[in-house]
């Protein structure tokens, strides 16, 4: 049991506390899928769970495709995760440590608020996120809407 | 110029690793708890540089319920056993994985086990680097885990599947990693289908091996030494998926040279040529879980006359996930030609998410051995533990 309280810092504790938190009181948003506003690949559901779930590298038309995450705690990726992916927190967890260990995929860059994801997805041609679809701006494209 | 500045990254690699490495010997019983607070304390800064860390441990708790023949072997690549007396040692272990971004094409990645069944002397298990050509196709170089059975790749990382271990009447295999090359290609196909595609070469020599010299049971077992060598190892891997599904297929054939040696004398060498078929078909939609899997083994000791072993193993897993909690049950079944090695395990278990990065489990085992030979037991096992990543 001591070993147990060691692997959870008073940092992870207070991020489960924010994510329980979060969940409660909000209602559900919309979740936006966002993309290079250069980039002009038409991108599917299932192309989108299958980048987002490390199966596969490439957008449909054979360009690079790189996820970019927002960190847990953040409504719009529980939402993200429950709704395009069909997942809970624990078990999209448990399929990308599998990737991260085995050594098929590299680990999703994670951002803490929506401002850099746009920030990050305004400036890389390959990137592709999520954010709450109210916080879409100009510098992006949005390839899809849950 | 890009080799070369590879060499750099992995020398050091191997650098911090040694370090990390002295810092577990000076501490035996606490060796788990300084990887899980190297990894807590640097995985939130990973991003900062261009070196991520991750981790994963198991701390798991087990004992044997048996009449007679009470030792259970559980990890076999390891040569993990459990008795009837209550343990941690078997099956708790931890890994710390440094993966260094090159440039946006080049990557190396180190990995360190430390294991309860080898006295927590962390080594390298894992250690390559991986070249992305296209985004389409990969080439790996260096140590790797032999993608052997469908959980072999991660037969560590209790966190990614429901069972405290993949079912041990299926997961008996002597050569754990191997070092060669791996290509992947990863691409779509039609109807919204995935397809990865490995095919590595490469070979491994395991002078005393824990499989043979723990599971052999010669009669002064522990003095006794068994060296494996598999040689042109060659495999392919074909994972394809969509939503729920994913199915894989594989073959690998090896060249295995055994040498044994008994306490006092030498006992035998032999070349054998082996062939491994598996086909794995998995669903999890989110509530219902359905894991199978086949294996079949061919080894031939004369290849002109064609005379060979064969066994087959098989396991099916249905589980049900309600919000944290996952029931599952599961068969698996080893079973030779020559009827020297057959046992079976039906397991029921429980596995529980009561926190996003650290699930609790739960399990029973009764393991039937009608075998000619003795290679598992008439034994009854309850563990339990926890499986973290960070």
């Amino acid at each position: 049991m001591k070993l147990l309280f060691i692997t959870c810092s008073p940092k992870t504790w207070a991020s489960v506390f924010i994510l329980f938190w979060a969940c409660s009181g909000l209602a559900a948003a919309d979740v936006a899928i966002i993309v290079h506003p250069d980039n002009k690949v038409s991108v599917s559901a299932a192309d989108i769970s299958n980048i987002f779930l490390g199966r596969i590298n490439s957008f449909p038309d054979g360009e690079k495709a790189t996820p970019v995450v927002l960190k847990k705690g953040n409504p719009a990726r529980s939402e993200f995760i429950t709704k395009v992916l069909s997942q809970s927190e624990a078990k999209y967890k448990s399929h990308w440590s599998r990737l991260i260990f085995t050594g098929q995929a590299t680990p999703p860059l994670e951002l803490k608020s929506s401002e850099a994801i746009l920030e990050r997805v305004s400036r890389k041609k390959d990137a592709i996120a999520f954010i709450d679809a109210q916080e879409v701006t100009d510098d992006v494209r949005v390839v899809h809407v849950f | 110029m890009a080799q070369s500045r590879l060499q750099n990254r992995r020398f050091l690699g191997y650098h911090s690793n040694h370090l990390i490495e002295s810092l577990f010997a000076s501490v035996i019983p606490r060796k788990i708890a300084v990887i899980c607070l190297i990894g807590s304390f640097i995985s939130d800064h990973a991003y900062a540089s261009d070196v991520w860390f991750n981790g994963f441990a198991s701390i798991v708790m087990g004992r044997t319920y048996a009449d007679r023949n009470d030792t259970l072997l559980v990890d076999y690549p390891a040569g993990g056993s459990y008795e009837s007396k209550s343990t941690m040692q078997t099956e708790t272990l931890a890994g710390l994985q440094m993966l260094s971004i090159i440039n946006e094409d080049l990557n190396a990645t180190v990995q360190v086990v430390g294991r309860g069944t080898e006295e927590f002397n962390a080594s390298i298990e894992w250690a390559y680097f991986t070249y992305e050509m296209t985004p389409e196709w990969k080439i790996q170089g260096g140590r790797k885990r032999l993608p052997l059975y469908f959980y072999s790749d991660f037969f560590d990382l209790g966190y990614a599947y429901h069972w405290i271990r993949p079912p041990q009447d299926n997961y008996t295999w002597q050569i754990f990693n191997y070092n060669g090359i791996n290509v992947i290609y990863n691409t779509n196909i039609p109807d919204d289908w995935v397809l990865q595609i490995n095919a590595y070469y490469g070979r491994e020599d395991s002078p005393e091996n824990p499989f043979n010299m723990r599971s052999l049971r010669p009669p002064a077992s522990r003095f006794y030494q068994s060296g494996e060598n598999w040689k042109d190892i060659f495999g392919t891997v074909i994972n394809a998926s969509k939503g729920p599904v994913e199915f894989r297929i594989n073959h690998m054939s090896a060249e295995r040279e055994i040498t044994e040696k008994a306490l006092d004398h030498e006992k035998k060498d032999a070349a054998n040529h082996i062939q491994f078929y598996g086909a794995s078909l998995n669903y999890d939609d989110g509530s219902l879980i359905v894991l199978s899997e086949l294996n079949l083994y061919q080894e031939f000791y004369d290849t002109t006359t064609g005379d060979h072993i064969y066994w087959e193993t098989w396991l099916i897993s249905l589980g049900y996930r309600i919000n944290d909690f996952i029931p599952h049950v599961t068969h698996s079944v080893f079973d030779s030609e020559d009827g020297q090695e057959r046992h079976e395990t039906l397991s029921l278990g429980l596995r529980w998410d009561f926190h996003p990065s650290v699930a609790f489990k739960i399990q029973g085992d009764k393991t039937r051995d009608y075998g000619n030979g003795s290679f598992s037991s008439n034994t009854d096992l309850i563990s339990f533990g926890f499986d973290a990543v960070f």
